[in-house]
């Protein structure tokens, strides 16, 4: 018997590589694009802008108002490098934030805020290219920003999601604006509707947002309490694939103890926008044919 | 003295007059003659402090403008449970969103300018 455990565990011991423990540990380390993301974020230059400006950024990017290259060429082609290294980060196709849940809310997500800023940086630049000729360019830069919209709800809560649900309607509306005016040809058509494909009819994981939400250990919670956000949790990500339910979830909610409410998104809202991202992709991909 | 009377008192004292002081008569100290080298070395530890001084406040050149305020450098950093708060009690999403703006620091933008990544980082969108 003895013998037999012996043969055994020589067996086990050669047939694993010595290295392959390591090599496991180094793909996945190496190989994420929040690495690269974060690095894009370190190279993000600022530019001062007057209170008129910054108004107007904000309509641009709403689509309210006509993107300027006299006025805004500068902060475009400072941020050329976070951009593109930004660009450059989309190819990898893991992306793990490693966001330390163990902390609870005291977890930092501030790369979510860096997101935004720099999802939307790369509109203005794509904007910047489209204006100066280079449409190829700014197909490129769209499509690198679907790519990393999407990365930026990536194991997230609910809050990184919403993020990433306003960076990609950005970004669609950047690309609405791109076929508006340029004649996109049929390769370029074909590159937008490459980055929007693995994006799916929601365009975002919100169940998983939401299941992570209430997963984040909330301190001080007795066992009843903790059982009904459990429930509440259920309820709340069925509703995000069957609106019908959202009154009984609402119900639910209201009934709970204040301390949860407290907690709770408010699922109408989080449903609105989930909807509206919908719409949005649908509307694209119906341009893009 | 004779024992006077008072009036023969007062009168004996009406004799006085005030004398007029003689004037001081003070023998000048001949003071030790200070060695030249001693007043060259009082002025140049002068002349050196006022240097020191002119330096010191002189008005310096116009700085670069300082490093700008990139995003992400707010005191408070950004935590989920801070997040998911703003999503809870804020009014809209556009205000959660809004609430996230990076402020610029006061000296780092010129008067009247502000932060570009800032306007970039306020949610703008309508509910």
């Amino acid at each position: 018997m003895k013998v037999v455990r012996v043969v055994s565990l020589i067996l086990l011991c050669s047939a694993v590589p010595p290295g392959s423990t390591i090599a496991q540990q180094n793909v996945p380390l190496g190989q994420n694009a929040a690495l690269r993301y974060w690095s894009a974020f370190a190279e993000m230059q600022d530019s001062a802008v007057s209170d008129q400006q910054a108004r107007e950024l904000n309509a641009i990017l709403d689509g309210t108002a006509p993107y300027d290259d006299l006025k805004y060429r500068e902060l475009a082609e400072k941020n050329r490098a976070a951009v593109e290294t930004m660009a450059r980060g989309t190819a990898i196709p893991n992306c793990d934030w490693g966001v330390d849940y163990a902390l609870g809310p005291d977890a930092p997500v501030e790369y979510v805020r860096k997101s935004l800023t720099l999802g939307r940086l790369n509109v203005l630049y794509a904007f910047h290219l489209l204006q100066n000729g280079d449409k190829d360019g700014a197909v490129r830069s769209l499509a690198a920003g679907v790519r990393f919209s999407h990365d930026v709800a990536n194991g997230g809560t609910l809050f990184a999601t919403l993020v990433a649900k306003n960076l990609l309607a950005t970004h669609i509306r950047a690309m609405a604006f791109a076929l508006h005016l340029g004649n996109l040809s049929a390769a370029q058509k074909s590159e937008l509707q490459k980055a929007l494909s693995p994006l799916g009819t929601d365009g975002l994981d919100w169940q998983s947002a939401v299941k992570r939400e209430f997963e984040v250990p909330m301190p001080r919670l007795d066992a009843k309490t903790s059982s009904t956000l459990a429930q509440i949790s259920t309820a709340y990500q069925s509703v995000l694939s069957d609106p019908s339910a959202l009154p009984k979830l609402q119900q639910m909610i209201a009934s709970a103890p204040q301390q949860l409410r407290d907690l709770i998104p408010n699922p109408q809202r989080a449903l609105a926008e989930k909807q509206d991202l919908a719409d949005q992709l649908g509307q694209m991909r119906s341009l893009l044919q | 003295m004779p024992i006077l009377d008072d009036e023969q008192f007062e009168r004996y004292l009406k004799e006085f007059r005030p004398v007029a002081p003689e004037s001081l008569q003070i023998q000048e100290q001949p003071s030790p003659a200070r060695p030249h080298f001693a007043y060259l070395a009082w002025a140049a530890a002068c002349v050196a402090l006022l240097l020191v001084f002119v330096l010191w406040h002189r008005p310096r050149p116009a700085q670069p403008p300082s490093a700008p305020q990139l995003a992400g450098s707010q005191s408070q950093s950004l935590t989920i449970g801070r997040a998911n708060a703003l999503l809870v009690h804020a009014p809209s999403l556009r205000e959660a969103f809004n609430e996230l703006s990076f402020q610029p620091q006061p000296a780092s933008q010129p008067e009247g300018k502000k932060s570009a990544l800032a306007a970039l980082s306020k949610e703008n969108f309508k509910l």
